[in-house]
């Protein structure tokens, strides 16, 4: 077929050739000379095969004017000829032309115009290294060079069709070599392939599940280009992301796609991270307006919240009722409870990992949105070919309804308010090269009087360079600075009138490295930093009339760093094992290092049915220091020193993965156990606020923790989401010798956040693809409180006689709530596109008892219960896309 | 509104009140044994009086909302016990108690007395410069005594004044204080008021079968009375992060000018006492347990350990804590009369519908007419005195009263108000 011709001279008799650059143009020439017309405009060679009527056939081209080869194409189609393009040559056949794969009717598939159009595009261009349609054999790696009998790797991108962007969390998987892989956050991917023929099943949430056929030769590139399904209602999908936990050699791990997270009811209708993690399994806080979570019974201070790389001391607003992050910039959210990756570290509980989108690399768009008390905005899109944007910016105009308190309320006067701005910058060199910035801002600020006022900020921003050196080899380096800072001042007394405010700041810098050296080990190694420099508190006076003595108490610093080293081992079709070692360091006014070690393991039973085991120690060198029940505004941080040691933890776990009905299910049962040990509380009465003497007045405690977490869900189909049960204790006891001054004589006695039983369910329910039902319902044992026992008469009034901590319990728990999500519009090329929720939180009204309390008269001792949301509360949001 | 007021009390997410409920009064941890709790100080230069009670359970009441349990206050105290009280110093000197009643009172609901057992000992010839302890011994349950302290010498009380709000419908009373080189710069104050009580309506007239005038001496003894209130709240202050040893414009107490203590003459006294930090935190952490529960941001409630111990069991838990020190005491007295403070609202005139010739323009009612107490909520109380055969048609009487405070509106003070005997410091 093919044939090579050498038609230079022949041009020499049709071509007025002008060294100058004049003008050519070529007439009457016959086909062969056309072939050599065409090659002048091709870096490949141009194979062709003349029809039966070849001879016959004559041409005329101006080979200088612009479009000249389309003419060319033109004109060869006339004469029925089709020109197509194969890895960079040309190929000239009479009929339909050169196929590379099977034709689509071999599939019996639509194919929509746009995609055809899109395909035939990207193989003029020679583009042919980008997978947009499964039909196709895409040859990776030099077939010359072929490695035979070894396996190569194959890495690149995965990106959405529509928006450009990286896609997250999408599977790839040969079912022949088991070799497996998922994208990361950047959407980069790498799987090592035998050589010769792959079929990869390519498999994402919400996506076009696709079959990619390969060539496989040698080390290559490969970007994938994956579309959003469009789903049937009455289809129920399975895809091989079923099989990820089952496959998945971690355990504890929740990834949170943001569009479950926008779907979940919650308090007046504003999306919120944290609020969406409280519905998982193994997830807690001490009630609804308290800030922060509780994982696997650790404490608030015990999880890391790590937001584009830093970490976010305070990720909420208005005391935590909302969530600090922008859901409109945030492309996912992972929770580490139990397996946690080898380059994590700094806290011994948890790691909350959230990252924000690149922006859409294809147009530029934008959403606004308004709610009840907040509104939000943000902007996306690509500057240039290589460079995209996204922003964000997230308000409250809340000052409108304090207003409406009535007029003896002493806070009617008061304000409220906060706002945050999320941004990022992503440019890429190459394919290999790319870099990104990031900055976040956030501010609270609340007058509740009028002569207190409190205000706190947190400030993020960081770079991060991405580096995929050889098929082998790729790296992470990321610094940033990250600081969180308080404000509080009260100026009711005129004498005592002050500014209490606290500050803490760090510099870090990570290094993360991926090996993978043969198919079975995937090893990563690094090393990370973090410089502390926190100012616990200054007190200043206010006013010329204040007597407070200014005082700001000395600045703490300290480096922790670490080492780290892990494996992720394929030992055989059914055994993988993760395993890997961390060395942390740290250097206050001592030096404190430990290993932390980091192992788990998977067995599939069969491929529907998986058992997996783990154990987990870490360390940290924080602690967030707190003498109230939930984490309030005025709690500050301090570093380790040589007083104050570094916390400790290890956890054990084990569970059972299976898919059921059809796989339509994901069943999951995890028990865990956990001990915490140098966990800081306070002696009764002690302050905490500018206290020098800090390390006088902690206690040391330890703590377990254990439970059982069984959770059913079903992602895809008309009703999708999830219901858990959990049953887990966790328990605290202090240690040393304080006798009968020790908080509960130094017996055990239950967290704050201890519920026994907590069963919760998130479930949607497509009525159309417009209209979608969301309830959450949520139930818990009530969490324990401190009740008095006994009274007795002092200083003429009858006061309350507490003993054992926690020892009682409030009312259980309930909570549903319901909300409905309407698009009236699912126009595509709509200008804009509009979306409303209308909702109701605790639907059902349900006094919930966030705590109780008692108060003692002279004739009686009466009992309260404060509830935050004491009757259902209904929200409207309205959401504008442009 | 009840919606749109708990979503914006949540907005706000302060120490709000939220959404508070009535709650039982829950629990099922009892003690097994009662605690002893003494308290007092020992006051050199003074009188010191201890008091000695006792833990009560409290008793669970389960089934329903808004169950109280109801407290005893005078259970709590051992009348049938007479504990042995000492002050000792130490260098083996003792200073012996004896146990007197404490005053008598009437509590808000009527004329309910209570008796309190408490012990005296006079310190007044108490060495400054010595370490004391308290020593009780009580009879059945052991020896208890708190731990030798040195006396903490009270901070200077600078000013104790009545400061007017400028809208006048307050009146504050605010102490300055400082301390100098030797004081600690912890403060706690109590107060005790006493205050002239009058009737709503003053009397003049008395009907005992027919109507008559009141004497001098009747009227006073009718008109007069002397109430009292001493502070149950925790009042305590910390100068550490002040850059002197001074307080300044604490507001120890407030009268308003519709109470009836204003109606007349009035007097406040206020005692400072020093306090070592021990001492304070005790008490810091009793008025935390008493002013600072049912927050968003509430701490744990603290178990109260003092600086008493049993010596008899040393794992018994006392509650109290004995503060060694002198007290700094200053009074003062507001003539509301004189001041015109009182709010009164207008006594109107009464009115007759009775005809006979015995009507009266006005009257207030003397207690052998034998009134009705009436709801404050009726301003009209009908009267049929008895009529004897043959006597003269009844005689109604209709009187308006002063609803403005919650007595009872006869004219005998002794009937509706607290009337205690008038202290010997009284001016008139």
């Amino acid at each position: 077929m093919n044939r090579i011709l050498s038609i230079c001279m022949a041009l020499v008799f049709a071509a007025q050739v002008d060294a100058a650059g004049q003008r050519i143009v070529h007439r009457n020439i016959g086909l062969d000379s056309l072939m050599t017309v065409m090659q002048g405009f091709c870096r490949g060679t141009v194979y062709y095969v003349p029809g039966a009527n070849a001879a016959s056939l004559v041409y005329t081209v101006d080979a200088t004017s612009p479009g000249a080869l389309d003419r060319i194409v033109g004109v060869l189609a006339n004469s029925g000829y089709t020109v197509t393009g194969y890895e960079g040559d040309i190929y000239v056949l009479k009929g339909i032309g050169l196929k590379e794969g099977l034709p689509l009717e071999y599939f019996k598939q639509q194919v929509l115009e746009q995609e055809k159009d899109h395909i035939l595009v990207e193989t003029l261009k020679g583009t042919a290294n980008e997978v947009t349609a499964t039909n196709r054999v895409y040859l990776i790696g030099d077939k010359d060079n072929a490695k035979s009998g070894e396996s190569v790797y194959l890495s690149g991108y995965i990106r959405n069709y529509r928006t450009g962007e990286p896609v997250v969390g999408v599977t790839l998987y040969d079912n022949e070599s088991k070799a497996i892989a998922q994208s990361d956050q950047h959407g980069f991917y790498k799987i090592m392939l035998p050589v010769g023929d792959v079929e990869l099943n390519v498999a994402g949430f919400s996506l076009e599940e696709m079959n990619v056929k390969l060539q496989v030769f040698n080390d290559g590139f490969l970007d994938i280009v994956v579309k959003e399904k469009i789903f049937a209602l009455n289809e129920v999908i399975v895809t091989s992301e079923d099989n990820n936990k089952v496959r998945s050699v971690s355990m504890g791990i929740e990834n949170l796609r943001i569009s479950a997270i926008k779907k979940v009811p919650v308090v007046l209708g504003e999306a919120d991270v944290v609020k969406v993690l409280l519905t998982l399994p193994g997830v807690k806080s001490v009630g609804e307006a308290s800030n922060g979570f509780n994982v696997r019974g650790g404490a608030v201070d015990q999880n890391l919240v790590l937001f584009n790389g830093g970490t976010v001391y305070n990720p909420s607003h208005m005391f935590g009722i909302f969530s600090g992050f922008n859901p409109d910039v945030i492309s996912d959210v992972e929770l580490y409870k139990s397996s946690i990756p080898v380059n994590y570290g700094g806290r011994i509980s948890s790691v909350l990992d959230v990252n924000t989108r690149q922006g859409n690399n294809k147009e530029v768009i934008a959403s606004l949105s308004a709610g009840a008390l907040t509104t939000k905005g943000h902007i996306e899109g690509p500057i240039g070919k290589k460079t995209t944007f996204i922003a964000g910016v997230r308000t409250t105009y809340s000052d409108w309804l304090l207003g409406l308190l009535p007029k003896d309320s002493e806070y009617k006067m008061g304000t409220a308010s906060f706002f945050d701005v999320t941004g990022g910058l992503t440019h890429n060199f190459n394919d290999k090269h790319s870099v990104h910035f990031n900055g976040y801002y956030s501010s609270d600020q609340f007058k509740f009087r009028i002569n207190t006022k409190y205000a706190y900020e947190n400030m993020n921003g960081s770079v991060r360079w991405r580096s995929n050196f050889n098929t082998k080899h790729s790296m992470e380096l990321v610094a940033g600075y990250d600081n969180y800072n308080y404000l509080t001042s009260d100026w009711t007394n005129e004498a005592k009138a002050y500014e209490m405010s606290f500050d803490i700041s760090q510099v870090y810098g990570k290094l993360n490295m991926k090996y993978m050296p043969v198919i079975d080990h995937r090893i990563t190694y690094g090393a990370d930093f973090v410089s502390y420099d926190l100012m616990p508190g200054s007190y200043l006076p206010v006013g010329e009339s204040s007597l407070v003595a200014p005082k700001i108490m000395d600045n703490e610093t300290a480096v922790e760093g670490a080492v780290y080293v892990g494996d992720n081992w394929a030992v055989n079709d059914r055994l993988s094992v993760d395993y890997g070692v961390r060395y942390s360091m740290f250097r206050s006014d001592k030096f404190y290092s430990a290993p932390e070690i980091r192992m788990s393991g998977r067995y599939l039973i069969n491929e529907k049915f998986s058992v997996k085991a783990g154990f987990n120690s870490m360390r940290q060198y924080i602690h967030m220091l707190s003498n109230t029940i939930s984490v309030s505004p005025t709690d500050t941080w301090k570093l380790s020193d040589k007083d104050i040691a570094p916390q400790k933890g290890w956890q054990l776990a084990a569970g059972a993965y299976t898919n059921v009905i059809d796989d339509k299910v994901e069943l999951s049962l995890e028990a865990y156990y956990k001990r915490m040990d140098n966990y800081l509380d306070f002696k009764s009465g002690a302050s905490l606020v500018m206290n020098s003497n800090i390390a006088n007045d902690v206690i040391d405690v330890k703590g377990k923790a254990y439970g059982v977490e069984l959770m059913a869900s079903k992602p895809l189909g008309k009703l999708y989401g999830w219901a858990s049960y959990t049953w887990s204790r966790t328990k605290l006891r202090e240690v040393g010798d304080r006798g009968t001054s020790a908080i509960n004589r130094g017996m055990w006695y239950n967290a704050a956040y201890d519920k026994p039983h907590e069963f919760k369910v998130v479930g949607n329910y497509k009525f159309t693809h417009r209209a979608i039902l969301s309830v959450n319902m949520d139930f818990a044992t009530g969490r324990p409180a401190t009740v008095p026992v006994a009274y007795y008469e002092y200083n003429d009034a009858v006061r309350l006689y507490y003993t054992q901590r926690n020892s009682h319990r409030v009312p259980n728990y309930f909570r549903m709530d319901i909300a409905i999500n309407i698009e009236p519009t699912h126009r595509l090329k709509a200008f804009t596109h509009f979306s409303f929720t209308v909702g109701v939180y605790n639907a059902t009204g349900r006094k919930n008892a966030y705590s109780i309390f008692y108060e003692g008269s002279k004739y009686s001792v009466h009992g309260y219960k404060l509830s935050v949301f004491a009757a259902p509360v209904p929200y409207m949001n309205f959401n504008f896309k442009f | 509104m009840e919606v749109l007021k708990c979503a914006v009390i949540v907005l706000v997410a302060a120490i709000v009140a939220g959404c508070v409920y009535d709650y039982g009064v829950g629990g099922e941890t009892k003690l097994e044994k009662s605690l002893v709790v003494i308290e007092g100080d020992i006051v050199a230069g003074g009188i010191s009086e201890v008091k000695i009670s006792t833990t009560a359970n409290i008793t669970y009441h389960p089934s329903t909302w808004g169950d109280e349990a109801s407290t005893k206050v005078e259970d709590l105290y051992p009348f049938d016990k007479v504990c042995q009280v000492w002050v000792e110093s130490s260098a083996g000197e003792v200073w012996p108690g004896r146990d007197s009643f404490y005053v008598w009172k009437f509590d808000e609901m009527g004329s309910y007395r209570q008796f309190r057992r408490m012990y005296v000992i006079d310190t007044r010839d108490l060495p400054l410069d010595g370490e004391y302890r308290l020593c009780v011994s009580y009879p059945d349950r052991g020896e208890y005594h708190s731990y030798f302290k040195r006396v903490q010498r009270a901070q200077d009380i600078d000013s104790f004044d009545f400061s007017f709000k400028p809208d006048t419908s307050s009146i504050d009373i605010v102490i300055n204080s400082s301390g100098s080189e030797g004081n600690t710069p912890y403060y706690r104050w109590k107060y005790e008021e006493w205050w002239e009580n009058e009737p709503p309506l003053m009397p003049n007239v008395k009907y005992k079968g027919k109507l008559d005038t009141l004497s001098r001496k009747e009227k006073d003894s009718l008109a007069k009375c002397f109430d009292r209130f001493a502070s149950t709240e925790i009042m305590l202050e910390n100068t550490e992060k002040l850059s002197g040893n001074m307080v300044r414009g604490k507001v120890i107490n407030t009268l308003y000018r519709e109470q009836r203590k204003v109606n007349a003459l009035y007097c406040i006294t206020v005692y400072q006492y020093p306090l070592d930090k021990e001492g304070y935190d005790y008490y810091e952490a009793m008025r935390v347990n008493a002013d600072e529960m049912g927050g968003l941001f509430s701490p744990y409630p603290s178990e109260m350990t003092g600086n008493i111990v049993c010596e008899t069991y040393p794992e018994e838990l006392v509650v109290g804590y004995v503060n060694v020190c002198t007290v700094a005491k200053e009074r003062r007295f507001l003539d509301g009369e004189a001041l015109k403070l009182f709010n009164r609202r207008k006594c109107l005139d009464f009115t007759t519908i009775n005809l006979d010739e015995n009507k009266v323009t006005w009257l207030d009612a003397y207690y052998e007419l034998d009134m009705r107490p009436y709801d404050c909520e009726k301003k009209l109380v009908p009267y049929e005195p008895p009529v004897e055969p043959g006597e003269p048609p009844k005689i109604d009487y209709l009187i308006e009263r002063d609803c403005g405070v919650s007595y009872w509106g006869t004219a005998d003070c002794h009937q509706v108000l607290n009337c205690y005997s008038k202290p010997d410091f009284w001016p008139r």
